[in-house]
């Protein structure tokens, strides 16, 4: 009795322990894991008061926003807004502020969606070669071989999404170009695509600052909606100022040089987003030139007319 | 006539499957954070997490969080 007993006591304890065990890893685990979505958060928040959206409709505050605002895209991934497209920008922008007509997430995304499939049915073959390549990662003439390989493959999007060859990017690219059935399935891909991306960056925007929409859902002024058109192009996160993102960089450059066992290139010079940017390559100069740039403001200021 | 297209269509199934891309698999490294990630054949990449923390890598990789 006694033994039965002493061993029912052992497994007992034993089964109490282990369930102790257990809710303290869950529990760290999950300290972490909040920790670092707080982190995540305050980097978002760091990203917005350097751009600083203006408060009120007043020339004066609408165009200082907007010199930050172009000053953020050219030093993150040297998307540059021409005097004119920066003129009108302005002039929406003023107008949101005074009449409160503001753009929503399908606009943005219908907009978008003419403006990429557009561009890319019209790319020619050299620009094609040059979007694909720069989709494939940073390069550069030092990098270690192992990195260097890691480009035969391109990643659509910075989380390792889209991963395919670069023949399987081609084709996918010239399945959009002619008007056919396919080429209209894709531009209807693309067209989701786009908002299911609009949508994934309004959250996080949201998440780490609630009033980032006046209170709405995610109803844009024309100048939130061109940094939500930025950061779904580039696949900038908008997290962290420019100290921030530097940080990041310096650590990527240590440690890609501890796992490739070689030096790997200086961050230095370097912009960490766009094209060969050093922590996402996109082909922001193709997708944002002059010419899309001046027909998604437009195209907002439209929306807000 | 139906069981040739039946054998035809699951010959093109079981094609695609040996074929298909490498296995996929999504890892959490905390939302924003960036990782080295190394596949089987040694090619290396930097990602970074989506705003859930989350990174899609081959199966076979290894991932080094920065």
């Amino acid at each position: 009795m006694f033994k039965k007993s002493k061993g029912l006591f052992l497994a007992l304890t034993l089964l109490s322990s282990l369930l102790a065990a257990v809710a303290v890893v869950s529990y760290t685990g999950h300290e972490t894991e909040a920790a670092r979505t707080a982190d995540f958060k305050q980097q978002v928040r760091n990203a917005l008061n350097e751009i600083s959206f203006p408060a009120d409709g007043s020339l004066a505050a609408v165009e200082s926003a907007s010199e930050r605002l172009t000053g953020f895209l050219s030093y993150r991934a040297g998307v540059l807004l021409s005097d004119w497209t920066a003129d009108r920008l302005i002039d929406a922008e003023k107008r949101s502020k005074e009449t409160g007509k503001r753009i929503s997430k399908d606009r943005l995304a219908e907009l978008l969606a003419k403006i990429a499939v557009n561009k890319l049915r019209n790319l020619s073959e050299e620009q094609k070669q040059s979007a694909i390549d720069t989709i494939g990662g940073f390069d550069h003439p030092d990098l270690p071989e192992s990195f260097a390989r890691g480009r035969e493959f391109v990643s659509l999007r910075a989380d390792g999404t889209g991963n395919m060859t670069r023949a399987e990017l081609s084709s996918h690219i010239d399945s959009i170009r002619g008007e056919n059935a396919e080429s209209r399935i894709v531009a209807s891909m693309i067209r989701n695509a786009i908002a299911l991306e609009i949508e994934s960056v309004c959250d996080a925007l949201l998440d780490a600052d609630p009033e980032m929409f006046g209170g709405t859902k995610c109803e844009m002024t024309p100048m939130q909606a061109l940094l939500v058109s930025y950061a779904v192009a580039t696949d900038d996160q908008l997290a962290g100022n420019r100290g921030d993102v530097s940080a990041k960089m310096a650590a990527i450059e240590s440690a890609a040089s501890d796992a490739s066992g070689s030096s790997y290139p200086s961050h230095i010079g370097h912009r960490p987003y766009g094209a060969n940017g050093y922590i996402f390559s996109t082909p922001a100069d193709v997708l944002l030139d002059e010419g899309a740039l001046k027909d998604l403001v437009l195209g907002l200021k439209q929306e807000i007319q | 006539m139906k069981r040739q297209i039946l054998s035809v269509f699951l010959t093109s199934l079981l094609i695609a499957a040996c074929n298909g891309p490498a296995r996929v698999c999504v890892e959490f490294i905390g939302a924003g954070r960036t990782a080295i990630i190394t596949d089987a054949n040694g090619r290396q990449t930097v990602v970074t997490a989506d705003q859930n923390g989350n990174v899609t890598i081959d199966c076979n990789s290894t991932v080094e969080t920065v």
